[in-house]
């Protein structure tokens, strides 16, 4: 079922909001309806701490990410004294941040020229004769020697030496031909080195660049020193300032007036005397709150509230949808029917069991899935009990004759039947069992039927009948009787006419056949008062649903067909050829097993689903409700439950 | 014999044809179902049920099988 809730309207002087809003804060229990703007009241503005609030917010994310660093936060309560010292944090953090890209970029250009200028005395350039050559052209740069030489037949002087990944050349050409080589140069896409910027020597730019790494260094630890006294203070910082401005932006969701805020919102009914009694001691009784009517048409936040057995499988419901807050919470069916239909399906004690192993073992690694693994093991240890029903092992519904025999010598006797196998009769020992899903049949009506397929209509006409009858229930609570009557019975009262026909006519029962056929037009009556022509056309719709149950022995029936595929057709004639081939036929199981055990998750999950989101969920429910959201801290995760 | 043999080939036409028309529905189906979660994880609930809705094709191809066998057979 969903939490009870209670629409209030708190009404509150300006002077005392702050109060209000953290006091609602640390209750946690207050889902805020935003203000719509009702009795033409303004909505209100954010408390006068916002600003600077979200100035120091921004501060300590620059911080957070100039450190680099994931801590976990802590709520905690922080004081002017610490927003000064954030105040320092942030400009220390900064200061050394400018610093360092300064100090970077000058390491990056001494690097580059000292670099160029070992080059330039590799290729034993002297930086002053060569601004001094009257009769000499001298160029230096980066470029393609090759390309060069094949087009440059004036070359005097060429030498070259390999700088990086790039090839410094220099070369000297009468001053006449200068002009001739500039465009030839510019040709073969030489780079230009102005020689007169290299003047310092090699070792001074070496000394400078050492002096600059241990700057840089020095700057580096200062920064690290700087992280590890703060990191955590400012990661706390963080959580307190984003908790604060929620807080301080509260206001804008209410209605206000010159001297007073009107929030408006629902809060669970068990705690309203809680949290009435707890806003006026906060604010001496300078607060009212009164509780609103709430209409069928309002859009109430649902939390879902069941037992602890239960509640896992609230994701169930959550993955479908939300139910309305004034509808049944389908959850409890949901633990009834979900591991049933899976066990219907699965039906193999072996397999129940290492599908409860795999899930027990899920849940205790991975506890984010903690819900989704009670639910599968919920559903495996009813494939168990389904497994004893169908006298099914791991796909084995009988041992031969030998191992049947030597099982009764040690007091464990298995029933002796003859089955027709390969073509030919033969005598094995059965499990015991309640009903053969895969050779039993039922005689219905004169029409034998394979009885798992029986059985499975029946449980759809009872799961379908179900929902109707759980829609009649809502539609009672939300539109009266007569309607859920018309809407809900009919199709009720339309199947008993249906079967009421069915049996009059095949003289199970003394009854006339019109008797029947009245009660199936007075149904369609009903239907179309209640549902209108969609209650016409939607009636075959009714039947496909039953037949739909089906494949709570069709998906169990394909499982088993490929178990003893896996076991009669290609592990037992490895296993008779005895030798090495015995470790080929447990392979096979293995595998063969294995891939069976995830298509039997797999497939019943997803049919069980199914069987309830479109066969039932149908016939009552209709979604569509918004989330509890209490203003305050973080409410528990799935993974907690 | 030949009986048998036509009983069994119309049981599996009508189990594959429906099969093949529940496999042809849901790829439709099912491809315009990731498009839409992929841009909204939480519409899962609905994509699924959306593409399993023409199982109910196969379903009834079964429901046709046990007749044909039954009736025929």
């Amino acid at each position: 079922m969903s939490e009870a809730m209670t629409k209030i309207r708190i009404i509150t002087p300006h002077s005392v909001g702050v109060r209000v809003i953290d006091t609602l804060y640390n209750l946690s229990l207050f889902h805020v309806n935003p203000s719509n703007g009702e009795y033409n009241l303004g909505k209100g503005n954010p408390l006068a701490t916002a600003e600077s609030l979200s100035s120091s917010l921004l501060k300590a994310k620059a911080i957070l990410q100039e450190f680099g660093s994931e801590l976990l936060s802590h709520e905690r309560t922080f004081g002017k004294k610490e927003m000064n010292q954030l105040e320092t944090v942030h400009h220390d953090v900064f200061r050394l941040r400018e610093q360092e890209q300064t100090l970077t970029s000058q390491l990056q250009k001494a690097t580059e020229e000292h670099e160029i200028s070992s080059g330039l005395d590799a290729l034993g350039i002297d930086r002053t004769l060569v601004q001094k050559l009257h009769y000499v052209a001298c160029f230096v740069g980066f470029c393609a020697p090759e390309t060069l030489q094949s087009r440059l037949k004036v070359t005097h002087e060429f030498k070259q030496v390999p700088l990086g990944q790039k090839i410094l050349c220099a070369l000297f050409v009468q001053k006449k031909d200068e002009l001739l080589v500039r465009v030839v140069l510019q040709e073969t896409g030489w780079v230009q080195v102005a020689v007169e910027q290299y003047m310092t020597s090699t070792a001074q730019l070496k000394k400078q660049i050492t002096h600059l790494t241990t700057e840089l260094r020095a700057c580096e630890k200062e920064k690290e020193q700087l992280r590890k006294a703060h990191a955590q203070f400012i990661t706390d910082v963080e959580l307190y300032l984003d908790i604060e401005i929620k807080k301080a932006e509260l206001p804008l969701q209410f209605a206000t007036t010159a001297q007073s805020f009107v929030a408006t919102g629902f809060v669970p009914s068990r705690h309203l005397a809680r949290i009435t009694k707890t806003l006026e001691y906060a604010t001496r009784k300078r607060v009212t709150i009164e509780e609103l009517h709430v209409d069928h048409d309002e859009a109430v936040p649902v939390q879902l509230a069941n037992k602890k057995t239960v509640r896992s499988f609230e994701v169930l419901t959550k993955l479908y949808e939300l139910p309305s807050y004034f509808e049944a919470d389908p959850t409890s069916l949901l633990f009834i029917t979900f591991p049933l239909f899976f066990g219907i399906m699965l039906g193999d004690v072996g397999y129940g069991f290492v599908t409860l192993a795999l899930f027990l073992f899920l849940r205790k690694k991975k506890p984010d899935i903690k819900a989704w693994c009670n639910v599968l093991i919920y559903a495996s240890i009813v494939s168990i009990f389904f497994g004893f029903v169908y006298g099914e092992y791991f796909g084995f519904e009988s041992v031969s004759v030998e191992t049947g025999s030597a099982l009764c010598k040690r007091g464990l006797c298995l029933v002796k039947e003859i089955v027709e196998g390969h073509g030919a009769l033969e005598v094995v020992y059965t499990f015991p069992r309640l009903l053969n899903r895969v050779h039993g049949n039922v005689a219905i009506g004169g029409l034998e039927l394979p009885s798992i397929m029986a059985f499975s209509i029946f449980i759809g006409a009872l799961h379908v009948n179900l929902g109707l009858l759980i829609g009649f229930y809502n539609v009672w609570k939300a539109h009266g009787l007569k309607l859920a009557v018309l809407e809900k019975l009919s199709w009720i009262v339309l199947e008993i006419g249906l079967v009421v026909l069915v049996l009059g006519l095949s003289s199970v029962i003394p009854v006339h056949w019109i008797v029947g056929t009245l009660i199936m037009i007075v149904s369609v009556i009903g239907l179309c008062l209640g549902e209108g022509v969609k209650g016409l056309i939607e009636i075959p719709a009714l039947f496909s649903n039953m037949l739909s149950y089906m494949r709570l022995g069709a998906v169990g029936l394909a499982s088993v067909g490929l178990a003893v595929v896996v076991n009669e057709s290609l592990a037992l004639p490895m296993f008779e050829k005895g030798g090495f081939f015995i470790l080929g036929g447990m392979l096979i199981m293995l595998v063969g097993h294995g891939i069976n055990i995830a298509l039997g998750v797999i497939g019943p999950f997803l049919h069980s689903v199914r069987l309830h989101y479109v066969e039932c969920f149908s016939k009552f429910f209709h979604g569509g409700g918004i989330e509890y959201i209490p203003f305050g801290k973080k409410a528990q995760t799935e993974g907690e439950l | 014999m030949a009986e048998a043999g036509l009983i069994a080939v119309g049981a599996g036409l009508a189990f594959g044809a429906s099969a093949f028309a529940t496999a042809w529905a849901e790829s439709k189906i099912g491809v315009a179902a990731v498009g839409a979660m992929a841009e909204k994880e939480q519409l899962f609930g609905k994509g699924l049920i959306l593409t399993v809705i023409p199982e109910t094709l196969v379903i009834l191809g079964l429901v046709a099988v046990i007749l044909i066998i039954r009736l025929a057979g």
